[in-house]
């Protein structure tokens, strides 16, 4: 998959595939349950990682949700309860996750803790964030674009944009904050 | 501490590389929004956000262990009542620390049987009563350089470490108590508990 790198469409368009599930009502030995846990690792990652933005974090949460997910949940759950329970578990661990980070009250913060879980967690990522730099300015939206889309450095938005190093970080800073807000309400 | 560019940008520059960001006290709401903002730019580029193929391998033998010990489950509390929590950081700590964390009225040595041995040494600390623990509902903890979550179910009780190594060691944990065995990924310690 990480050859894949370079396409993005390819990439998301591959995940449908890891996350198939099979038959809800399949019979649920120790093998199929494992099985039916592992097909949901690379969507709980994404859905982690959409909200996270690093791998680091992605992978050491990932991995706490299976952990907690599986002993907490019974042996005869079904595939979608167990999907659904996933989800969930991944909601609480991120809300807890941004409590410890940033410890005033996290959990109401980010809206994504409540809202229910998309299938296709990147598609649905990258359409956020095309409506959320639509309600920015130019300037906001070009400076986030540069760095967070296109991965320039500092210096390099500098160069593109005309601006000082410490300007680009000042946009940045208010871009940033800015759309925090947006995303406040449009959630 | 008040947020100012050069903060937010070093915040920025950590998600752009993939790190870890470092752990910074935010003043306010707009600046906790500003970082989960950012974590959602730096996802939608494309092709970010996928997991490696190492950490899925990984994540497969974790999860082939974790849906095995809770196979193994009891159905019923038929053994002697545990009353002690024993915590053992996993060996391959980036940090070199070993320790082994226990609470109260502990009467024996746990016994990793073959393939589960974690840390040979290691000192018992106290973490948390057993009865401070609800069920199902981790509880994080923090002792010197350890730090991490508790969870309990019955008188089971697991341990997960919090912390990011950095160093991309793959660690191995036991949970002798109750013969478990957990492989946790890079940068997550698994720890031994034993109630």
């Amino acid at each position: 998959m990480r050859e894949d790198k370079t396409s993005g469409a390819a990439v998301f368009a591959s995940q449908a595939k890891v996350v198939a599930l099979p038959q809800p009502d399949a019979p649920h030995g120790r093998d199929h349950l494992t099985w039916a846990y592992q097909t949901h690792v690379t969507a709980i990652y994404q859905y982690i990682y959409s909200r996270v933005g690093n791998r680091p974090d992605a992978e050491d949460l990932t991995a706490q949700v299976f952990m907690k997910a599986i002993s907490g949940m019974r042996n005869d759950v079904s595939v979608p309860e167990l999907r659904s329970w996933l989800y969930r578990v991944a909601q609480t661990t991120l809300a807890d996750h941004w409590r410890e980070y940033y410890a005033e009250g996290a959990g109401e913060l980010d809206e994504d803790v409540t809202r229910p879980p998309a299938p296709r967690e990147n598609p649905e990522a990258v359409h956020r964030v095309d409506t959320l730099l639509a309600t920015l300015p130019e300037s906001y939206r070009r400076v986030l674009e540069l760095r967070f889309l296109r991965g320039y450095s500092v210096r390099e938005t500098a160069q593109e944009l005309s601006l000082s190093e410490a300007n680009v970080k000042v946009l940045q800073f208010r871009a940033l904050n800015r759309a925090g807000r947006e995303r406040g309400r449009m959630s | 501490m008040n947020d100012d560019p050069e903060q937010l940008d070093r915040h920025v520059e950590d998600l752009l590389q993939d790190r870890k960001p470092e752990r910074t006290p935010l003043s306010d709401e707009d600046a906790l929004r500003a970082r989960q903002t950012a974590a959602m730019l730096h996802a939608a580029k494309p092709g970010a956000g996928l997991p490696s193929k190492e950490f899925l391998e990984r994540m497969q033998g974790s999860i082939h262990g974790w849906v095995g010990e809770q196979s193994a489950q009891p159905q019923a509390p038929s053994r002697p009542s545990r009353r002690s929590l024993l915590l053992t950081a996993a060996a391959g700590l980036a940090a070199g620390v070993a320790a082994a964390v226990g609470f109260d009225r502990l009467t024996r040595a746990p016994a990793p049987g073959p393939g589960q041995a974690l840390v040979d040494k290691g000192t018992w600390k106290r973490v948390k009563a057993l009865a401070d623990l609800p069920q199902g509902t981790p509880i994080a903890f923090r002792l010197g350089a350890i730090e991490g979550f508790l969870i309990r179910k019955g008188d089971e009780v697991k341990g997960l470490s919090a912390v990011c190594t950095h160093m991309g060691c793959t660690t191995q944990a036991a949970i002798p108590a109750g013969a478990h065995r957990a492989r946790t990924g890079r940068g997550l310690l698994g720890l031994s508990v034993a109630a």
